[in-house]
């Protein structure tokens, strides 16, 4: 017999929202006072060693959250144009269609495209995914003069690292030659550093500025396992703001100060017992690129189906040990896309067991091959050891034209009958 | 009780009636509209012929359902509730196979196959993507290309042993082929067989992702097409059963589930 789900009172967490804005208008203040400072301006990617923008006082630009905010506010099409009328293929990253469309018709980019800062220098890293590396070369060439570093590690094999726990990526072991590989080209890359700045490594301002991001990955740790909680505690229109602070600015006081107030809310609401909605039917795990412009989380949490556990947000966090600032920036290229599927899968398996849920709803990022490699594989995995469930959205994060809304809710909306 | 079933479609909008009383359901009546730009117009008119066939009016029918891509209009004209059509083409195939552990249903606009467990719920399914490879808007452009009648593609694949080697991953694709094969003076007869082998392929596909080995029902309207439904069977190696009229199935579902409500 079919069951329809009821539209409930949805209860996001408008201060948590609130937070982020003031954190996000912080970050773009701290980058325009350092350009009047006359300090370099840096493009950083996901994976890499972004605390070294705080240890050096660069202005940091990531263009991948940068194009996630314009696909979020529906902005993101004429730059994808742009960046194919330069004949870039349809199903190239949309990162990088977005990235290279806002330099190409900065007309069309919010924010005057990335702040209106051309990069001084870009870190081409290798550490996370091959596209970055691509990406740094196309800005080097579209902006001329523009300085680069290239900073690579290891593609992570299960024979290498073990098991990993993909939540704070602390791997069961790692060799020495392979923290040397990874440290000498961090030390080369802080040598490029105070080139470009002028300035020396202080050691005791990089101190404080572990310090901070080792509190403020904690924090994001600690949100992440009270999302667990049952009722699931907080909306995925919320929890999606997270990836720019665990990604990019975790080293930032403005990121520490956001951290621990949404910590203190959420652990009020844990208490209280209170969640998303009032009553909770399904609780599904979500994998993939969130689609930034869609509202489909919205559109199921007000159906009483919640998302304790989002496995792309939680990529995006990283235990930071202040003590060791070296071997954490190492550790920021342990992302999924970046490591054996086996060692994610298992990692996958006992998160998916803590968060207990009843289905995962994957999005098949047309945008991002990479990431959406393991879907089936994971798929397959869950419903053998687990049980549980899961269905495959076709979603490009980036793109809505590519993803007609009806089509994926008619999926879902069948997947979540089956559940019922 | 009287209860209705609508399907919207890409291509037509199918209703079927259906009348419960203790234990037993009877089909009273279906009929079949091309499905229009403004929905709404073939929703009621669908709804009114088949008031017409069962005899009743419309204050008789106690529950109606909508489903389909056009399934929320039915809700917004008719009232009623809306369910996915992975979920009402089970119920539809099941009511009519009770031993079906599987449904391919191929559509004008799409293909799915759904995986059901002993009770007939859904456990698994699968989608074609947005192309228009596996579904019957292809076979639609293949006759118009090869200037055949689209009823006859079925037959001249069974009576033609040869198959032009046509790709299965995209319409557009496969229309350059034709035309290319055609230049080169492939006959017309080979090019349909290879192109309802390419199809059947596709369609083959989702139902292997989802497991479906045996006791599995296909809807839709393409499955009128013998050649097709061979062609398929032979991949899957399993027998289909084919409904008297495949195109309502998923209208028979929603009909059923709305005497639940």
């Amino acid at each position: 017999m079919s069951k329809e789900l009821k539209v409930q009172s949805w209860r996001p967490l408008e201060e948590v929202q609130k937070l982020f804005r003031e954190t996000f208008q912080s970050h773009i203040f701290r980058l325009l006072q350092l350009r009047e400072k006359g300090k370099p301006v840096g493009w950083f990617w996901a994976g890499s060693p972004v605390e070294l923008a705080y240890v050096f006082d660069v202005a940091n630009i990531f263009p991948e959250q940068y194009t996630a905010f314009c696909a979020a506010r529906k902005k993101s099409d004429k730059l994808i144009d742009a960046a194919i009328e330069y004949q870039y293929g349809e199903f190239t990253c949309d990162y990088l269609k977005c990235s290279v469309g806002s330099i190409l018709n900065s007309e069309a980019a919010p924010l005057g495209g990335h702040c209106g800062l051309k990069p001084d220098f870009v870190l081409d890293s290798r550490m996370c995914c091959y596209g970055h590396h691509a990406m740094s070369e196309i800005f080097a060439n579209l902006y001329t003069e523009v300085k680069r570093f290239i900073i690579d590690a290891p593609y992570w094999t299960k024979e290498m690292v073990g098991k990993v726990d993909f939540l704070t990526k602390m791997p069961e072991r790692i060799s020495e030659e392979e923290l040397e590989f990874v440290i000498a080209q961090l030390w080369d890359l802080m040598h490029f550093l105070e080139e470009i700045t002028g300035e020396k490594l202080d050691e005791e301002h990089m101190k404080r500025v572990f310090e901070v991001s080792e509190k403020t990955s904690r924090n994001l740790i600690e949100i992440a396992n009270l999302m667990l909680s049952k009722p699931t505690p907080m909306s995925q229109m919320d929890y999606r703001d997270f990836p720019a602070i665990g990604f990019f600015i975790t080293a930032a006081d403005y990121a520490l100060h956001f951290t621990e107030k949404s910590l203190e809310i959420i652990k009020e609401r844990v208490k209280k017992k209170e969640g998303v909605v009032e009553e909770e039917k399904l609780r599904l795990m979500s994998q993939g690129i969130i689609p930034w412009y869609s509202e489909l989380y919205k559109y199921y949490e007000e159906r009483g189906v919640t998302f304790p556990l989002n496995l792309y947000v939680e990529s995006t966090f990283y235990l930071i040990e202040a003590s060791k600032p070296l071997e954490s920036l190492l550790r920021r290229s342990m992302l999924p896309i970046n490591c054996d599927i086996d060692a994610w899968i298992e990692s996958v398996v006992r998160r998916a067991k803590l968060a207990d849920v009843d289905g995962a709803i994957m999005f098949e990022n047309i945008g991002c091959r990479p990431i959406s490699f393991g879907l089936r594989a994971l798929k397959e995995v869950l419903w053998q050891e687990l049980g549980i469930p899961s269905i495959i959205v076709e979603a490009p994060q980036c793109d809505p034209r590519i993803m007609p809304l009806e089509r994926a809710i008619l999926k879902m909306n069948a997947f979540i009958e089956s559940l019922l | 009780m009287y209860s209705i079933g609508i399907d919207v479609g890409s291509a037509y909008t199918k209703a079927v009636m259906l009348a419960a009383k203790d234990d037993s359901i009877d089909l009273i009546a279906y009929d079949v509209v091309p499905t229009r730009h403004d929905m709404r117009k073939g929703v009621l008119e669908v709804f009114e012929k088949t008031l017409k066939k069962g005899g009743i009016s419309k204050e008789e029918v106690k529950g109606i359902v909508g489903t389909g891509y056009g399934g929320r209009i039915v809700q917004l004209e008719l009232g009623g509730k809306f369910v996915s059509e992975i979920t009402c083409h089970a119920r539809g195939a099941r009511y009519l196979y009770p031993k079906c552990r599987g449904v391919i249903d191929v559509g004008g606009q799409d293909s799915k196959a759904i995986k059901l467990d002993d009770e007939g719920r859904v456990i698994s399914f699968e989608m074609n993507d947005k192309c228009a490879a596996g579904t019957g808007r292809f076979l639609e452009l293949m006759s118009m290309v090869l200037d055949v009648s689209i009823d006859k593609l079925g037959e001249i694949y069974l009576k033609t042993e040869k198959k032009a080697s046509i790709t299965n991953t995209c319409a557009v694709f496969a229309q350059t082929e034709v035309v290319s094969l055609i230049s080169q003076g492939t006959p017309r007869e080979e090019i349909i067989a290879g192109l309802i082998d390419a199809f059947a392929s596709r369609v083959a596909g989702l139902a292997k992702i989802v497991g479906l080995t045996k006791d599995v029902v296909i809807s839709g309207g393409v499955a009128k097409n013998v050649g097709f439904v061979k062609a398929l069977e032979s991949k899957l190696g399993c027998e289909l059963w084919v409904p008297k009229e495949p195109i309502i199935v998923g209208a028979l579902g929603a009909a059923i589930i709305s005497l639940k409500y």
